[in-house]
């Protein structure tokens, strides 16, 4: 009996969150998690988030059942001071796009359940204001220091 | 307070303006330290094999050195990354097999991690830090005050947030690469960001520069 009901609230747990409604006017795209050094805890992700609709949408939280928590981080260089600042939401403005990239925006995953290294994928949750949800894989790779020649011309709207 | 920092702001360009009349002109490379490159005195940290790292160690050798943490998972990652590119070229570019003649510890170079977290950057995790991004590359550490030996005479500044909680908290440190030339002197800083095309660059000149002085 108590494992029927324990397996009742379990599904019931698992339905509530994974009937969170998929928010349609998002497309996330290009999620990437960086591989790190071994025994490095925390990892950076990146992807680009696309905002198909007319009304600005507010990214709210972000979850990874492969990571103990999530948060999401800016990069700032300020007089030759690097910091990170953690951002508690993030506006994607109508019919615009905002890049979680290297040296700026990105997603900081905390304590990895298992080691990830290149070519591994991890679920990542996007939660907005609305409530309503998106999930991507991403793929960990290793980091392209070419690509990093360009992050000037990133912005193409 | 405005008129004093004006008559400051004019007491700097009378300098050097003076300077500059009495030496030669300086090349316009940007970064280079000249004409008064700061010597490094004495420092003691310890590095990625557990042994003392201090002035002998960079006598004689090219560092590119760069303070960070090893739980910083965007700019020191993006920055070793960049770092392991350029020295890959650089080493290979200054080194070809066929053509080693003249000085060959001119041409050497090192790169070198400074740990500014020494609570949570072990000797063994700076070692598989390091090692991850080139197996030439340094990694220091060691207590406070041996960390501080270095950049207290390079002059950097870090900043450990502890308001996070105690596991994850984060460190505001310098993004500039430092140069150091083989007689110990501050002789360039990298700002970032940093790429690989621009750190070539920027090195090689200073390095011609510097080399072409003494």
């Amino acid at each position: 009996m108590h494992k029927i009901k324990r397996l009742l609230i379990t599904s019931l747990l698992f339905s509530g969150i994974t009937c969170a409604a998929e928010n349609k006017n998002i497309r996330i795209t290009d999620a990437w998690i960086s591989e790190a050094p071994p025994t490095i805890s925390t990892l950076a992700a990146y992807a680009t988030l696309q905002n198909k609709s007319g009304k600005a949408v507010m990214l709210r939280s972000i979850a990874s059942p492969e990571f103990a928590h999530v948060e999401l981080h800016l990069s700032k260089i300020v007089a030759d001071l690097a910091r990170m600042e953690k951002q508690d939401s993030l506006l994607i403005p109508a019919n615009d796009s905002v890049a979680l990239s290297p040296g700026g925006y990105h997603l900081m995953l905390f304590n990895p359940k298992r080691p990830l290294t290149a070519g591994d994928t991890a679920t990542i949750i996007f939660t907005f204001a609305d409530d309503t949800s998106k999930t991507v894989t991403a793929t960990v790779k290793k980091r392209n220091t070419q690509a990093h020649d360009h992050s000037h011309h990133q912005h193409q709207h | 307070m405005i008129t004093l920092a004006l008559l400051a702001a004019g007491a700097g360009f009378y300098i050097s303006l003076k300077q500059a009349q009495q030496q030669a002109p300086t090349p316009d490379i940007e970064g280079l330290f000249w004409p008064s490159p700061k010597q490094i005195y004495a420092f003691n940290t310890i590095d990625q094999h557990g042994k003392t790292f201090g002035l002998e160690q960079i006598r004689g050798l090219w560092s590119l050195v760069f303070f960070g943490y090893t739980h910083c998972p965007d700019i020191c990652p993006i920055t070793m990354a960049v770092l392991a590119d350029s020295y890959q070229q650089l080493v290979s570019a200054e080194n070809p097999a066929e053509n080693l003649g003249g000085n060959r510890a001119e041409n050497n170079i090192q790169i070198i991690f400074v740990s500014v977290d020494p609570e949570r950057d072990t000797t063994a995790t700076l070692a598989r830090y390091v090692s991850y991004f080139n197996k030439n590359f340094i990694g220091l550490g060691g207590t406070v005050d041996m960390i501080e030996s270095l950049t207290k005479q390079i002059g950097i500044a870090y900043y450990i947030d502890k308001k996070k909680t105690a596991d994850n908290y984060l460190v505001d440190h310098s993004a500039s690469i430092f140069l150091l030339d083989p007689k110990a002197r501050l002789v360039g800083k990298l700002s970032a960001p940093h790429a690989t095309k621009n750190i070539i660059e920027q090195f090689t000149r200073i390095k011609k520069f510097v080399n072409a002085q003494d």
